[in-house]
C-alpha cells in the first residue's frame, strides 16, 4: 500500500495541501475584496460628476474607465482562480458591456479588417465602423431610401491603417501629440503642421494606390462627364461628436491629383482644430481612423443645410432650410449668411422665409479646384430656391428623419437643371427651451446692440475681446465674450474658455453654430452692428434674445440657464451618462434570485456584484470543506461550553503542535474579537442544577429527525484573519454563518449572516426569524428570508460601525439560542422582540 | 359515551402550548403565561403552566404561577421562621407597613431573572396518547396534578389538563 499512499499523499499532506487551497483562495478573495472596492469608489466618483456640480472634462473620463476596466478584468480573473471554469461566462459579459462603452468613447474601438474600397452600393448605416459615419449614411440613404444621393465609394479605416502601418507613422505622431499643451494655440499649430507634413510625405502603399486609382477610373467609366470630390469621414463623426467642420474636404478632384489629395484630407486629421477637438473630446488619435469618400460633386446652383427641426428650439417642428447660390462651403464656414426657409411639416407649406444678400458664391472651376464669383446685389438678393424645391427638399428632410428617427443637420445641393442631391445627414442637436420660462425684466439695463439669430440661446456675460483672424486665437483670455467678423474653423479652440459668442457673419446652420451648441455657449450670428462693442467693455450677451447689455447682469446669466443640469446638454456630460448607464446601475441584487447569474450582468457592477457574493460563497463553502481541520486548528480557550475552532489564515501553522488553545481574550481578528465580546457580554446559560437534572424526562419532543440531532454536536469552526472571520456556529438545532471584514475602508467591510433551522416547528422557526429581521433592521442590516432561513447583510459602513454590528450580532446570538421553542404565538414574539430592543438600547416601535 | 375519549383527543398538542429552554428567566416565562392563550373549543383561557425543556429539547420540568410567585418572593419575606433574612412577618404583619414599595418591586424584578431551571417542578407522570380518560383522571387526583404531558411513540406530542378532562365529564353529567 505504500505506493499508493506516495501517489496520492500522507493524510496529513492532503490536509496541509487543503488548507494551501485555502490560503491561495483567500488570497483571491482578499484581492476581489480590493479591487470591488476600487471600482465601487471609482462608481461612485462617476455617480457624484454626474450630479453636475463638478467640472470635468474627457480626460477624466478615459482614464476613470480605464481604472474601473482594470478593476472588473482583476475581479473576474481572480473569480476564476477561485472558483474555476463556472465562472469563465463572466468573461463573456465583460467583452459584451465592454464593446457597448467602447462604442460610446470612439477611441476604445479598433479598427475593423475590410476592404480598402467599398462603393456606395455596397454600404449601409452598420458599416460606419469601417468606412465612417459620412460614408456610412450616404450608402444607406442611397441603397436603403432610394434618395438621390450622389455615386461614389468609400476607402475605408481599414485602408488608412494600412497606410499609416506601412509608413510606421503612429509612433512619430504619438510621441509629438503626447506632450501637447492643447491650451496654447501655437503648440498645436506647430505640432499640427509637423504631423500634417509627415503624413502628407508619407507614400501611399502600391496595393492601396492601385486600388484606389482603379475604383476611381470605375466610376469615371459610369460617369465620364463627372467630377470628384474628396470628402473625411472620419469614424466617430457625426455620431455624438459632430466634429463639425474640422477635416478637410478636397473638392474637383482630377485623376492625377487623386492620391495627393487623399493624403490631404487624412493629413486634415491633424489640423489644430481637430486635434484640440479630439483631445478635448478625449479620444486617441491612434484609435481615430480617417476614412475617406470619393464623390461625384453636383455642378451646384444652390446649395445649404435642413434642419429638420429648429435647433435652438425644440418646440418649433418647422423644417427650416437654409440655403446659398454655389457650393455649399460659404454657408458652414459662416462667409455669407444664407437665405432661411421654414416649411411646416404637417402642411408643407412655406412659413417665414428670409432672404439674405448673398455676396459671392463659390463654383468648380473647370480646371479642378473652384473659383470665387461675386454676385452684383441683384443677383444677391434672388431667393437661392424655388418654392417647389423648397417643399421636395423638406419631404427629403422628414423622409431622412422618420428613417432615423431623430432631428437631422442635412446637407444638400441643386444642380442646374434643378435635380436635388443629398450630400450628408447627421444627428442634429436640438436645445431644448427652458421648462418654466421667466420673464426677465431688463428694461434697467443698457442696451448696446441687438440683432442676428440666436445660434445657442443662454446668457453669459465678460469683457468683449475681439478677433480678426485665425491667428488671434492664441491671445484669446478665459472667460471672454468672443467678437468674430465670421466663422473659422479654428474657434473650437477657444469654446472650451469663452463665456458667449458674437459672429458678424453667418448663422444658424455654420459649422461654428453647430460647435457652439455642442459646448454649450451662448452664441449669436449675424450681427452686423457690433462697432461700439470694444476690447475689455463689460458687457451680457442674451443669445436667447440676440441683445448685448452693458455690464454684467448676473440675473439675466444665471435665468438663462436651462433648467436641466448645467452640464446636462454639454457633449461630455452626455458620454459620462451613456458610458454611465453600462458600468453604475445595478441589476443583480438579490442573491437568492433564480436570476442572480453571471449570465444576467448588464453592467460592470453587476459584474463586481455577482463576484463579491460568489467570492463570500466560494470562500464558505471552500472554508467548510477544509479537510482534516483538527490538524491546524485550534481551540478557543473560554469558559462558555460551546466548541470552536479557530483556523488562522494569516499565519504559519505550528509544526505539529497538539492542544494548541487561543486564548479569548487574545483573538487576532478584529471582526471575531468583536463578535465573541456580543458572546461574552450576554453570557451563556448556566447549566441545570444536578438535583433539578432528576427530573428530565428523556423525551424527544422536536420536529427533528434523529440524523439532525446528530448534527446538534458538531462542532462551530472558525476562519480567521487579522480583518475577516467565518464563523460557522451550531448553536443547539440553528445552525449560522457568519462572515465578515472589518478594515479602514469603508467600501471593504461588511458582515453577512446566514441563518438557518431550529429545533421547534416550522412556525416558531418562522417567528424567530422575524424577530432577528425585525431587530437586525434597526441595526441597519438588510434582510433576506425565506421560510426559516434569513440572510442578513451590512456592508459600506466603518471599521468602528461594522464592529459595534458584530458586537451586536454576538448578543442576538446567544439571546435568540433556541429561542423559537419559546415563540407559541405571534404576541409572545412581539413582546421578545421589543424586550430585546430595550436591552440592545435600541427604539422600541411606538417610542418616540 | 365517555369511554370514548383517549388522552389525545383531549390534549393540547405541543406546539400550540407555551414551552421555553431551561435557561429562560422567570420573567421570560410570566411573559409567556401572559401573552398566550389557549383556545379549546372556542373558549380562550391564560395557560398556568409552562413547559421547560433542554437544549435537546427534552422535556425536564414544567414551572406553574404559583411556582413563579414563589421564585419571585424575596428572602426577607419567604425565608423560614428563625432566619434572620426574614424581616417580615406576613402572617403577623398582613400590611407590611413598613415594608418600600420601590424597593420591592426592584427586589421582584432581580428575582425576575432567575433562571426556570431554578424553581421548575420535574416531569414525574405522564400518560400515553392512546390511555383512556380514567387512567388519566387517575392520574391527576392520585399525584395531585392539574397537567399531564401526552407522550406517543415515546415523544411528547402535547399535554392535557386538568380543566378539560374535567369538562369533559361534567358535559356527560349535567
Amino acid at each position: 500500500m505504500k505506493w499508493f499512499k506516495n501517489l496520492v499523499g500522507k493524510p496529513e499532506q492532503i490536509s496541509d495541501r487543503s488548507l494551501e487551497i485555502i490560503q491561495i483562495k483567500f488570497n483571491n478573495f482578499l484581492e476581489i475584496l480590493h479591487n470591488n472596492n476600487a471600482v465601487l469608489k471609482n462608481v461612485s466618483d462617476m455617480e457624484e460628476k454626474l450630479q453636475g456640480e463638478y467640472l470635468f472634462d474627457l480626460n477624466y473620463i478615459r482614464s476613470l474607465v480605464s481604472e474601473i476596466r482594470r478593476g472588473v478584468i482583476a475581479i473576474i480573473n481572480n473569480m476564476t482562480a477561485l472558483g474555476g471554469d463556472r465562472y469563465k461566462k463572466l468573461k463573456e459579459c465583460y467583452a459584451k458591456i465592454d464593446a457597448e462603452i467602447a462604442r460610446i468613447l470612439p477611441g476604445g474601438r479598433p479598427i475593423e479588417e475590410d476592404e480598402y474600397i467599398r462603393f456606395f452600393d455596397n454600404i449601409r448605416r452598420e458599416n460606419a465602423y469601417s468606412v465612417g459615419s459620412k460614408n456610412a449614411q450616404l450608402g444607406e440613404m442611397k441603397s436603403r431610401l432610394n434618395l438621390p444621393v450622389p455615386d461614389g465609394f468609400a476607402i475605408s479605416a481599414w485602408a488608412y491603417k494600412h497606410f499609416i502601418d506601412k509608413n510606421d507613422l503612429q509612433h512619430k505622431i504619438s510621441e509629438l501629440i503626447r506632450p501637447l499643451n492643447i491650451k496654447s494655440y501655437e503648440d498645436l499649430q506647430n505640432v499640427s503642421h509637423q504631423i500634417q507634413q509627415i503624413v502628407t510625405n508619407a507614400p501611399i502603399p502600391d496595393d492601396l494606390a492601385d486600388e484606389i486609382t482603379r475604383s476611381y477610373k470605375k466610376l469615371r467609366e459610369k460617369n465620364p462627364k463627372a467630377r470628384f470630390a474628396l470628402r473625411s469621414s472620419a469614424i466617430g463623426e457625426d455620431t455624438e461628436y459632430s466634429f463639425a467642420g474640422q477635416y478637410r474636404s478636397v473638392l474637383n478632384v482630377r485623376a492625377v491629383e487623386l492620391l495627393e489629395s487623399y493624403r490631404a484630407v487624412l493629413a486634415s486629421k491633424f489640423t489644430p482644430q481637430a486635434i484640440y477637438y479630439f483631445l478635448s473630446h478625449s479620444m486617441s488619435e491612434d484609435e481615430l481612423a480617417m476614412c475617406v469618400g470619393c464623390i461625384i460633386m453636383v455642378n451646384t446652383r444652390s446649395s445649404g443645410v435642413i434642419y429638420t427641426r429648429n435647433p435652438v428650439n425644440a418646440g418649433d417642428d418647422n423644417v427650416v432650410i437654409n440655403s446659398i447660390f454655389g457650393l455649399g462651403k460659404y454657408l458652414v464656414d459662416g462667409t455669407i449668411s444664407p437665405d432661411v426657409f421654414r416649411v411646416s411639416r404637417g402642411q408643407k407649406a412655406i412659413g417665414d422665409s428670409l432672404i439674405s444678400l448673398k455676396t459671392r458664391k463659390l463654383e468648380m472651376h473647370p480646371d479642378g479646384g473652384t473659383s470665387d464669383t461675386e454676385l452684383s446685389e441683384e443677383e444677391g438678393r434672388k431667393p437661392s430656391l424655388s418654392d417647389e424645391e423648397t417643399i421636395r427638399l423638406a419631404e427629403f428632410a422628414v423622409k431622412i428623419e422618420e428613417h432615423y428617427g431623430s432631428p437631422q443637420d442635412i446637407e444638400w445641393a441643386i444642380d442646374h437643371d434643378g435635380e436635388i442631391y443629398i450630400l450628408q445627414t447627421r444627428p442634429l442637436r436640438v436645445i431644448a427651451p427652458p421648462k418654466n420660462e421667466i420673464e426677465i425684466d431688463v428694461s434697467g439695463f443698457e442696451k448696446l446692440t441687438e440683432g442676428g439669430y440666436t445660434i445657442c440661446p443662454g446668457a453669459g456675460g465678460g469683457p468683449v475681446y475681439r478677433i480678426s483672424s485665425v491667428n488671434d486665437l492664441q491671445d484669446v483670455p478665459s472667460s471672454v465674450i468672443l467678437i468674430t467678423p465670421h466663422s473659422f474653423p479654428g474657434i473650437v479652440t477657444v469654446m472650451g474658455k469663452i463665456k458667449g459668442l458674437i459672429a458678424e457673419t453667418g448663422g444658424m446652420a455654420s459649422h461654428m453654430a453647430t460647435i457652439a451648441r455642442e459646448y454649450g455657449i451662448p452664441a449669436i450670428g449675424n450681427l452686423k452692428e457690433t462697432g461700439m462693442l470694444n476690447n475689455g467693455d463689460m458687457v451680457t450677451l442674451d443669445s436667447t434674445t440676440a441683445v448685448v447689455y452693458k455690464g454684467l447682469h448676473d440675473e439675466l446669466i444665471d435665468k438663462r440657464k436651462p433648467d436641466l443640469d448645467l452640464f446636462e446638454d454639454i457633449d461630455i456630460f452626455n458620454i459620462l451618462k451613456q458610458i454611465s448607464s453600462h458600468i453604475a446601475p445595478l441589476h443583480l441584487v438579490n442573491p437568492k434570485d433564480s436570476g442572480f447569474i453571471a449570465e444576467n450582468c448588464r453592467t460592470f457592477h453587476d459584474i463586481t456584484r455577482f463576484c463579491h457574493q460568489r467570492a463570500m460563497e466560494e470562500m464558505f463553502y471552500g472554508a467548510s470543506e477544509l479537510k482534516n481541520k483538527d490538524r491546524f486548528s485550534s481551540r478557543l480557550q473560554t469558559d462558555i461550553p460551546l466548541a470552536v475552532n479557530i483556523i488562522y489564515i494569516d499565519k504559519e501553522i505550528p509544526e505539529k503542535e497538539k492542544n494548541r488553545k487561543v486564548d479569548e481574550n487574545r483573538i487576532e481578528s478584529v471582526p471575531m474579537s468583536s463578535f465573541w465580546r456580543g458572546i461574552k457580554k450576554e453570557g451563556w446559560p448556566a447549566p441545570a442544577r444536578p438535583a433539578d437534572m432528576k427530573g428530565i424526562f428523556g423525551v424527544f419532543a422536536t420536529t427533528m429527525t434523529r440524523t439532525e440531532d446528530d448534527r446538534f454536536s458538531e462542532k462551530s469552526f472558525a476562519i480567521l484573519s487579522d480583518e475577516y472571520m467565518i464563523l460557522s456556529l451550531r448553536m443547539g438545532y440553528h445552525f449560522s454563518t457568519i462572515e465578515a471584514m472589518v478594515t479602514e475602508q469603508e467600501n471593504k467591510n461588511y458582515i453577512r449572516m446566514e441563518f438557518k433551522d431550529g429545533g421547534a416547528t416550522i412556525e416558531r422557526r418562522i417567528r424567530r426569524i422575524r424577530l432577528l429581521t425585525d431587530i437586525l433592521a434597526k441595526a441597519g442590516f438588510e434582510n433576506y428570508s425565506k421560510g426559516d432561513f434569513l440572510d442578513s447583510r451590512l456592508s459600506y459602513q466603518d471599521a468602528e460601525s461594522t464592529k459595534e454590528a458584530l458586537f451586536l450580532l454576538g448578543r442576538l446570538t446567544v439571546l435568540t439560542k433556541q429561542l423559537d421553542m419559546a415563540l407559541s404565538n405571534d404576541a409572545i414574539a412581539k413582546w421578545y422582540t421589543n424586550d430585546f430592543l430595550k436591552k440592545l438600547d435600541m427604539p422600541v416601535d411606538g417610542d418616540l | 359515551m365517555i369511554t370514548g375519549k383517549r388522552a389525545g383527543d383531549l390534549m393540547i398538542p405541543l406546539d400550540h402550548y407555551p414551552h421555553i429552554p431551561y435557561w429562560f428567566t422567570l420573567r421570560q416565562a410570566m411573559a409567556e403565561i401572559e401573552n398566550t392563550q389557549i383556545e379549546v373549543e372556542g373558549q380562550k383561557s391564560l395557560p398556568r403552566i409552562v413547559l421547560v425543556f433542554d437544549e435537546k429539547y427534552n422535556l425536564m420540568g414544567m414551572i406553574r404561577r404559583r411556582d413563579i410567585l414563589k421564585g419571585l418572593q424575596p428572602d426577607y419575606v419567604s425565608a423560614k421562621s428563625g432566619d434572620t433574612r426574614k424581616l417580615f412577618n406576613i402572617e403577623v404583619d398582613p400590611n407590611l407597613m413598613e415594608m418600600s414599595y420601590d424597593i420591592l418591586i426592584k427586589n421582584l424584578r432581580e428575582r425576575a431573572e432567575q433562571t426556570v431551571s431554578k424553581i421548575m417542578i420535574p416531569i414525574t407522570r405522564t400518560v400515553d396518547y392512546e390511555d383512556h380518560i380514567m387512567k388519566v383522571v387517575h392520574e391527576m387526583v392520585t399525584y395531585n396534578l392539574s397537567l399531564l404531558p401526552v407522550l406517543c411513540v415515546g415523544e411528547v406530542v402535547g399535554v392535557v389538563r386538568s380543566v378539560d378532562v374535567f369538562h369533559e365529564i361534567a358535559h356527560h353529567i349535567l
